[in-house]
């Protein structure tokens, strides 16, 4: 059978003024552990492709997974544009400018099933030896898959991306409620263990099962790597282009001002080797670079695909993403907060009387957009003296994160990956912790 | 962790016209599936084939950012042998023999102590919703000007900067077959819409929307001017609303808060794959414990036909049934798939639930409520001196003890009237405490589906009902400032 994203391509390109085949193909495999026992091995194949089309000044666009018939694909795409947007940008060609970004590691496609299966044993062990009252779970994954992005201004780039990931989740259930605490981590080369996250998981605990009495006050808070996303996602969604454009970003038109503490940096960063989300181009072919979103408090970018930027009349920042099945739009990378001068024990031990939050509940519930968080800190530690007291409980905090991040009094040299964010602990100042009663 | 998604989710994934295709092969495909659940050697195999399609449109402000459709087309085999499960799902429906072995090899690699599943009587059947307006009989051009229209009413106004109208129909077909010899086609057709409204005032941005969406047909968009002008002017008005101060108080919920709270605060709680491995919540989770107040029902029904949460039967091929969770304030019932039915010796409920053919099916709610009470809304509004209304949902989070949910829209109640209005609204509680709680339940039951869903396990969105009366909760905290 013939290559089906190029007999698409061929197809589409012979009928409309422009096209683009978006495909991706792999496989990835999986072993689950639930509540203390192996549970079951999953076996995943994927393929599907996505097809966007110019036609008559307009772009159309369809997706399936469904390849016995491609001509219903181009049919689709060519109602699709019927309707479609003016597209305000060209196709990128073939480009000299893709960056040398390692994001395959063959050896990701040995580990087997029974390597797995034998990491997350190990695993379960620690977590018995530790308590037999604890609920033990674990997914542990390898992914590979091949990206595909050819168009008519004869772009044809493909590149391999592999990836293995790992879940840990610990509960118990005891005179002192629900504990639960949950670690990941996600590299494109294989690893050997989990029993790394495992420990940081069977750490948190050992010090969640003394609850600490809470009452409403205001208070610093250290915000671990885990729990700083609370502060970054309205952040990030007012630096998409697509809001900028809208008009709902809080933060549009003020590129070059300064929006929180001078020690909060923000890149966007798609070639750091083997990270989750590398890549030499975004999914619309633009060749990826480290991008500066905010800079020592100052805005510095959005983050634009080809037609935001066109219609901002701004240039593309490579951050055109998709899945096959969906148009690309703007959005982030890798993301990766700058280090800190602070030790993040230290940052504790100047704590009087403070909150470490670690996990939250409701995350992205309330008014993200102009900045606000409203979440349920379902780990998180009371500290007095510099020392953990333990943990609270049943309490909500709140706030604006451009208020809080004016407030910074810490930020951690320790940095953690969790997923495709790489992320110090930041400690903030004055926020309301709202307790029962 | 589990939740409930508002605005920000999609629709849910998959669906087809190519009906007419398929059901030609129809013959071929029960034939088929069955010889494969036939061939493999193991305790149970069950094979599912999934084809769909569905129809977006979606504006943004002033652009049609999306319009068109998408297909899609996939299966899986699910193996267990020796108390080991073994999952395998692919595009390329002719590698299905491939991959039943590459499941059994799985399953025998992950086997343990024996599993067992609960019994069921082979089905054989078939189920095709049939709405009033088939999405499928109407153009493309009609939905996009559908969309169009409700978009420039909720642009007239000025201080809306800008908008959100997304429009989702699809079809799923889902073909199903087990070792047992139960072998069943269902076809789901889901429609609907969703507007958003955002006033923007300097660094003041408020967004308001409504959403509908079930199993009834095309008739679900249509006559939607009003919603536009309430969404229009609620977002407005919450430019000058002031953010509640934090603090602990009564709220009485409308009917769609309910339904996201008996959602979070019990009726994942209720799913029993949280329960039958865990010695400790088993012995909380007794059947005859009691939760709330005499007036305080809950039921979890799929049998509700046109409801989001509607199935004929789940994707272990079980009917789906109505199950009381709570009767009276007592615990009486959970929510079951197979496997954690015969753990805990109780009968099947038919929960058993996946997003797509990329998953096994997992325990998951159908149509979750509340049963009415007595009282109108005025009498509860009168009956509450000092506290909070809450109205709308924009999402919802449990982690099976703590669950929060937030409200779109929220007054003061002062001395039995409504009084100041407030915003960022997010309410907490304790899925163990919060129940009892409800001291006094409405007679205004209404259930709410939507774009959006439940997410559990990685699987979102799954289409799900949820709802309700206003009723009123004690001692909620909220996280305002």
């Amino acid at each position: 059978m013939a290559d089906p994203a190029e007999q698409i391509l061929e197809e589409a390109a012979r009928r409309f003024d422009g096209a683009e085949v978006y495909l991706s193909s792999g496989e990835t495999r999986s072993v689950d552990f639930e509540n203390n026992r192996l549970k079951r091995l999953t076996a995943r194949q994927f393929r599907g492709v996505g097809l966007r089309v110019f036609a008559q000044g307009r772009i159309g666009f369809a997706s399936t997974t469904d390849l016995r018939d491609p001509g219903r694909l181009v049919e689709m795409a060519a109602e699709s544009a019927r309707f479609g947007e003016e597209p305000r940008f060209d196709l990128p060609g073939p480009s000299e400018q893709f960056p040398d970004v390692p994001t395959e590691e063959p050896a990701v496609g040995d580990v087997s099933p029974g390597k797995m299966v034998e990491m997350g044993r190990e695993g379960l062990e620690m977590s018995i030896a530790a308590s037999q009252e604890y609920l033990f779970s674990s997914d542990i994954s390898t992914r590979l898959a091949t990206e595909r992005i050819l168009n008519s201004s004869g772009l044809d780039l493909q590149y391999v991306k592999t990836d293995m990931a790992a879940t840990v989740e610990v509960k118990e259930i005891g005179g002192g409620g629900l504990l639960e605490v949950y670690e990941f981590k996600s590299w494109g080369r294989p690893f050997d263990s989990i029993s790394d996250i495992t420990r940081r998981a069977l750490k948190a605990m050992e010090k969640g099962r003394v609850i600490a009495p809470a009452r409403s006050e205001v208070m610093p808070m250290i915000f671990t790597p885990k729990a700083v996303g609370n502060l970054l996602e309205p952040i990030l969604l007012a630096l998409n282009g697509k809001h900028v454009y809208k008009g709902s970003s809080v933060l549009a038109g003020r590129i070059g001002e300064r929006i929180v503490d001078e020690r909060i940096t923000i890149l966007d960063d798609a070639t750091i080797p083997y990270a989750p989300d590398s890549a030499p181009a975004d999914s619309e072919g633009v060749p990826t670079r480290p991008l500066a979103l905010v800079q020592g408090g100052e805005l510095k970018s959005y983050v634009l695909d080809l037609q935001t930027a066109g219609l901002l009349g701004l240039e593309t920042t490579g951050s055109g993403y998709r899945s096959y099945a969906s148009r690309p739009s703007p959005s982030f990378s890798n993301t990766v907060l700058k280090a800190g001068p602070d030790a993040y024990d230290d940052m504790v031990a100047g704590l009087e009387r403070g909150v470490i939050v670690d996990q939250t509940l409701g995350s992205g519930q309330s008014n993200i957009l102009a900045g606000e968080f409203s979440v349920n800190v379902s780990l998180a530690f009371l500290v007095e003296g510099g020392k953990i007291q333990g943990r609270l409980k049943d309490c909500m905090v709140a706030g604006n994160v451009y208020e809080l991040l004016s407030k910074v009094e810490g930020v951690s040299c320790e940095r953690q990956w969790l997923g495709s964010d790489y992320l110090p602990a930041i400690c903030v100042s004055g926020i309301k912790l709202a307790a029962q009663g | 962790m589990s939740d409930r998604r508002g605005p920000s989710a999609v629709a849910p994934s998959c669906i087809a016209r190519r009906s007419v295709e398929t059901r030609r092969e129809e013959g071929t495909v029960r034939e088929k599936l069955l010889n494969i659940c036939q061939s493999v050697p193991a305790d149970f195999v069950e094979v599912r084939v999934h084809e769909g399609s569905s129809t977006s449109v979606d504006y943004a402000g002033k652009e049609l950012e999306d319009i068109g459709e998408r297909t899609g087309l996939g299966g899986c085999v699910r193996v267990l042998k020796d108390g080991g499960w073994g999952f395998t799902t692919f595009n390329d429906l002719s590698e299905m023999e491939k991959f039943a072995g590459l499941a059994l090899r799985q399953a025998e690699l992950a086997g343990g102590e024996a599993i067992a599943l609960a019994p069921v009587e082979p089905q054989t059947g078939a189920y095709r919703s049939s709405p009033e307006i088939d999405p499928a009989d109407v153009s493309l051009s009609d939905k996009q000007q559908l969309c169009h229209s409700y978009n420039q009413m909720l642009l007239a106004d000025r201080r809306v900067r800008t908008s959100v109208v997304r429009y989702r129909d699809s079809v799923s077909i889902r073909f199903y077959a087990n070792s047992e010899g139960t072998y069943l086609e269902q076809q789901y057709g889901f429609c609907g819409l969703m507007v958003v409204a955002i006033a923007v005032d300097g660094a003041n941005v408020q967004r308001a929307y409504e959403s509908t969406g079930d199993l009834r047909g095309y008739g679900n968009v249509l006559g939607m001017e009003e919603d536009c002008d309430r969404v229009k002017k609620r977002a407005v008005d919450l430019l000058d609303a002031e953010p509640i101060e934090a603090g602990t108080y009564s709220v009485i919920v409308d009917p769609k808060l309910c339904g996201v709270f008996v959602h979070e605060a019990f009726g994942h709680l209720s799913e029993a794959d949280h329960v039958y491995e865990n010695p400790r919540l088993r012995e909380i989770m007794q059947p005859g414990r009691r939760f709330g107040e005499d007036f305080l029902s809950i039921n979890d029904d799929g049998t509700l036909v046109g409801e989001a949460g509607f199935v004929a039967y789940d994707d272990e091929g079980v009917p789906a049934q109505c199950t009381p969770l709570i009767k009276d304030g007592v615990l009486v019932g959970r929510l079951h798939n197979r496997e954690t039915a015969a753990k805990m010796h109780e009968e099947p409920t038919g929960n058993a639930r996946a997003i797509s053919h990329t998953f096994p099916p997992i325990v998951r709610m159908t149509n979750t409520y509340l049963e009415p009470g007595e009282l109108s809304f005025e009498e509860l509004l009168q009956d509450t001196e000092d506290g909070i209304y809450a109205i709308g949902m924009l999402g919802g989070q449990t982690d099976m003890e703590m669950f929060t949910f937030s409200a779109e829209e929220a007054y003061r109640i002062r001395g039995g009237k409504l009084a100041e209005k407030l915003r960022e609204v997010v309410l907490t509680g304790n899925v163990f405490k919060t129940l009892a709680d409800i001291d006094a339940v409405g007679r205004d039951v209404k259930l709410h589906g939507g774009l959006g869903g439940c997410g559990k396990a990685g699987q979102s969105p799954l289409r799900v009902g949820d709802g309700g009366p206003h009723c009123r909760i004690r001692n909620v905290v909220i996280g305002g400032r």
